[in-house]
Parts: C-alpha cells; structure tokens; sequence
C-alpha cells in the first residue's frame, strides 16, 4: 500500500503495534519508500454561483404539495427565460439522503422539506431563483412555514483543484521572526 | 431462509474525496465474516461535482455508508 507523504510513501499495512505498558504503546518498523519527485497544490478557483432554497410542508399529501411547488418554481423562472447548469430538488425527511434507495415516502408522512439548489457560471439566473422563492408562499402549495430567515444568498463557487508540480519547481523558505509582545 | 438489514451484521463508514465517495464496510463478528467479508467501494462522479460545487446536502456522502447498511440480506441456511 503506498500513503504518498510530501515526506516519504508509507505503507502503513507493515505497522508493528505493541504494548509498551500501562497506557503506552510502541508503534514501529513501518516500512515505506522514498518520496516522490512531486507536491501537492491546493489550487481554489471561481466556478460561478450557487443557491439553496428551502420550504417546509406539512401533512396532508407533504411530499405531493412539495413537488408541486418545486415543478411551478423551476417553471417559471424557464418562463423568464432563465436558466441553470444545475437544477437540484431534495425532499428532506424523505429522499435528501439515500436518494432513490429511500423507496417511496409514507403517505402519512407528518411533513417534508422541499429543498432546491440552483447552480450556473451567471449570476442573473441564481439571483432571479432568490426571488422567486417567496411568492411560491402565497401563490404556491398551501400549508407552507419555514420561510422566516428571508430568501436564500446568491453564494459565489470557490472550487477545488488538486494538482501536482515537480518538486524541483518549489524552493522553500522558513522564517521566523520573534517579537516582543 | 431469513432477511435481515445488513447493518445487523456489519459496519459501513463514508467520505469523500473530491467527486468520488470511498463506502468501507466490514462484517461486525468474526463468526460472520466468511460470509460477508470487508470491502472498500469507490463511487466515481458520485456527489455532483463534489466540494463547493455540489448542490447535494449530503456533498460529503456521509451517508451512503448508511444506505448500503439498510439493504436486506437473505442469510444461508
């Protein structure tokens, strides 16, 4: 098994672990191979913009009334001409977890959480989804709450990239300055 | 022949890395473990572009471990 450290690839399935006494133990003999000619960097980039929206719905037909809204939600804001990269619809309480290995909800279900994430490199359409969530309150399903925080932020994407440079690339430094405090 | 919930004979745990969703699951006894083992499932492309990017709740597939557990099992005799 190979652990790539900046350090040294370890294997960590030749690890000896011994009782050294009370409340001790020795770990040792781990074998491992020298490091390799890489790092890692951590690069961040803008990958557009993103929103959540959530609705709570209550019993009778939670799920059926949670659906709806979120069929008149996506519509229209396609009516404005809007649209996304990614549409996601969840049903908290239900579905948000184990997706379709939920199975179906119980009809008696007491309530459910509409939840919807929208996700586009422009920032128009997010913003528009923000809006269009409260008139869905008064226009939309009944027996609707959870609505009092206001509408959803438009949230910018700071995505993730790993990437590996040659080692020979970085040249490090280590300084350290002690002042009085 | 009887059903149980896999989650009464093993235990699962699952993260992510990235876009993929590692899902590890062992057998709880040792009396059970020639029959289920251990394994380490890898879900590429899983979690909807993974990180910041996901739009899911569960962006960390925390809980797919708990997914794989509800399945029923059909034991042998």
């Amino acid at each position: 098994m190979d652990y790539i450290t900046p350090d040294v690839v370890a294997d960590f399935t030749t690890m000896h672990i011994d009782d050294a006494g009370s409340n001790r133990v020795k770990v040792h003999s781990v074998k491992g191979k020298p490091r390799t000619d890489k790092l890692k960097v951590s690069i961040s980039y803008h990958a557009g913009y993103k929103a959540v929206g959530t609705l709570v719905y209550s019993w009778p037909n939670a799920v059926q009334k949670a659906e709806m809204a979120a069929r008149v939600l996506i519509e229209r804001l396609r009516n404005m001409g809007h649209t996304f990269d990614a549409v996601r619809t969840e049903f908290v309480g239900w579905n948000s977890t184990h997706g379709h290995l939920a199975g179906p909800p119980s009809e008696d279900i007491p309530e459910v959480e509409l939840r919807i994430a929208v996700r586009s490199t422009q920032k128009a359409p997010v913003e528009a989804f923000t809006r269009e969530l409260a008139p869905l309150i008064l226009t939309g399903p009944p027996s609707v709450t959870g609505f009092a925080g206001g509408r959803p932020r438009v949230q910018d994407i700071v995505a993730y990239w790993p990437a590996l440079i040659d080692r020979q690339q970085i040249e490090p430094h280590l300084r350290v300055e002690v002042t009085d405090a | 022949m009887s059903r149980v919930r896999l989650f009464d004979l093993a235990h699962a745990r699952s993260g992510d890395k990235g876009d993929t969703v590692n899902v590890g699951v062992i057998a709880r006894k040792l009396e059970d473990y020639d029959f289920l083992q251990s394994y380490n499932f890898l879900l590429h492309e899983a979690l909807d572009g993974g990180g910041t990017v996901s739009l899911m709740t569960d962006a960390q597939g925390k809980t797919f471990s708990t997914a794989l557990l509800r399945m029923w099992v059909d034991l042998p005799e």
